[in-house]
């Protein structure tokens, strides 16, 4: 898989589990760049990943990722 | 032993001395080791600095073991029966009472036992932390630590064994092992903050428990303009009493070059419920979010759940009625944790819990109101009636945290609106609370000396930078007078000890 097919269906989880449509990935992307990205909805969007991409994300990286650059390396070793 | 009493402070600069007279050798941190156990022995006696060395015992080995077995299963094992440990200990010690306990085993005379065995002061604060360390080096997050006294240093180092904060290995565990050299200017800092502590405690906290203490004891005497400003005054008690105490336990670490994790960050500028938890009692937050909301809401049990709501509601519901219901279970694990009786339960659980989820399902509602009424939500107005609006419904929670209970803190909230036989003027009823006009004066000054520095500091300017910044002789008078001030204004209990921190107690 590479990084920009990656990015394309993170972009798409995103998109449903903030139910926004214009939102714009790229590596530096954090918390405070969309608006509902809380604490609680974090969690909704690692399981919303794990099950677009068919793995387990380690609960210790769950709430170390920093920003999206991460999410996707992430997703890039482990899937 | 207290930490605004002289013993601790005495305590503190003998510690000092001895940490920063071996500096430059590898053995720094067995003094602020050796000092720890002698606070805790001394604070409430040496059978119960046992407990703290079991449990850091338990979480030491436990952590070695899931580090050095490939087995997945036998990690999990091994993790879930060192937490239950803990967690026996913490339920025995603090919930059930040793007591209580000894009298179930057929034990009439308990008071020799009882007074070996008291509750070890911060016992819920290193208990969490070390189940924290626990799950992280099962969860792979950094290795285990070897040495077992960085653990016992880690769990018990003493400045926060009073009120926290709750700690984690990565952070502080590793900043404790870390050689210091002497520099003035960082126990000038670590005073300068110590100073401020002891102001927010001695003179706001104190002043403010005698009116609240007067208006609690007897809502039904006082008119209801009085008790909605006693639970409003009570707010302030505990925010001042809460952080004061935070700053003395920062303070005395930064004499000590640790810098322990954030635990408070203005909160009364919150605009709602869920940010205030983010600026309030940080550190437990982010613990209850970090070790039991998100894998709680990870489990395969909450997929299920989820799973059988999409089926019946949708996904949108299904996702927000999951979040809410372990929302729900962590809300009452915290009233729990903060005592385990039901004024905290509805206090430090249910109602903030409340508040913060309807918070949120109501957030569009009131989005769409701003439009129709045409509100300028970008105004000074707007976002002050949005803090006093989260102040308000805080405030209406901590009256059960005051009160003795349940039914009499639904009392004082009846007695705001109840009609009562002219029970004299507000200013005279005030003032028959134990407070002189003086006390007040002083109150209104503590209270704008904490928005000011609070105020500052959301927009980057932290006071002790600034007072490091001028002239060394202004320095030593704006010391000198702050000093003079919690020696004048501040209250002193019965033979001349402060009252004990609200916070302590959990």
């Amino acid at each position: 898989m590479s990084r920009e097919e990656v990015f394309e269906r993170l972009t798409n989880v995103f998109r449903e589990v903030f139910d926004d449509e214009s939102i714009v990935l790229n590596d530096t992307t954090t918390s405070d760049d969309i608006e509902d990205w809380d604490s609680f909805e974090h969690i909704n969007l690692i399981v919303a990943i794990e099950e677009e991409f068919s793995f387990k994300i380690p609960m210790g990286k769950t709430v170390t990722l920093k920003n999206v650059g991460e999410m996707v390396d992430l997703i890039l070793t482990i899937a | 032993m207290k930490i605004t009493g002289v013993e601790f402070f005495l305590f503190l600069s003998l510690t000092i001395i001895l940490f920063y007279s071996i500096q430059k050798t590898r053995y720094q941190w067995l003094v602020l080791l050796t000092s720890s156990l002698c606070f805790f022995a001394l604070s409430t006696g040496i059978i119960t600095v046992l407990h703290l060395l079991f449990v850091s015992l338990i979480a030491w080995k436990s952590a070695l073991w899931v580090e050095n077995f490939k087995d997945d299963k036998a990690k999990a094992r091994i993790t879930f029966a060192a937490i239950s440990l803990v967690v026996l200990g913490l339920i025995i010690l603090k919930y059930i009472g040793i007591k209580r306990c000894l009298i179930s085993f057929g034990m009439t005379d308990t008071s020799d036992f009882v007074n070996y065995f008291l509750a070890p002061i911060g016992i819920s604060y290193y208990s969490l932390s070390l189940i924290g360390y626990i799950l992280e080096v099962f969860w792979g997050n950094y290795k285990a630590e070897k040495n077992y006294l960085r653990i016992v240093l880690f769990a018990g180092f003493f400045p926060q064994l009073t009120s926290g904060p709750i700690v984690r290995f990565e952070e502080t565990g590793k900043e404790l092992g870390k050689q210091i050299d002497f520099d003035h200017k960082r126990i000038l800092f670590g005073f300068y903050r110590i100073i401020w502590g002891l102001f927010k405690k001695m003179v706001i906290a104190d002043r403010s428990a005698i009116f609240v203490t007067s208006v609690y004891t007897s809502p039904d005497q006082c008119s209801g303009a009085v008790v909605a400003f006693s639970i409003i005054m009570f707010a302030l008690q505990l925010y001042a009493d809460f952080s004061g105490c935070m700053d003395i336990i920062f303070g005395a670490s930064e004499c000590f070059g640790i810098a322990l994790p954030i635990n408070f960050n203005s909160p009364f500028f919150s605009e709602t419920v869920s940010e205030f938890w983010d600026r309030w009692h940080i550190t437990m937050g982010r613990w209850f979010r970090d070790f039991t909301l998100y894998p709680l809401l990870k489990s395969s049990f909450a997929q299920k759940y989820k799973k059988a709501l999409t089926d019946k509601l949708g996904k949108k519901a299904a996702k927000k009625i999951t979040t809410y219901t372990f929302m729900l279970v962590v809300w009452i694990l915290i009233g729990i944790w903060h005592g385990g009786e039901a004024k905290y339960l509805v206090a430090s659980g249910l109602l903030p819990g409340f508040y913060l989820i309807s918070g949120q399902q109501l957030s569009g509602f009131f989005e769409k109101m701003t439009k129709v009424l045409r509100i300028n939500t970008s105004s000074f107005l707007w976002h002050l009636f949005r803090k006093i609006r989260t102040f308000l419904c805080l405030c209406s929670s901590w009256v059960f945290i005051r009160a003795a209970g349940v039914k009499e803190g639904l009392v004082v909230l009846g007695e705001i609106f109840r009609t009562k036989n002219s029970p004299g003027s507000f200013n005279e009823q005030v003032l028959s609370q134990g407070l002189t006009v003086w006390d007040f004066v002083v109150l209104a000054f503590g209270v704008l000396s904490l928005f000011g520095i609070a105020h500052f500091r959301e927009r980057g300017i932290d006071a002790r930078n600034s007072i490091m910044k001028l002239n060394p002789a202004v320095q030593f008078i704006i010391v000198l007078c702050a000093i003079f001030l919690v020696i004048i204004a501040g209250i002193y209990g019965p033979g001349y000890s402060a009252t004990e921190f609200i916070y302590k107690q959990f």
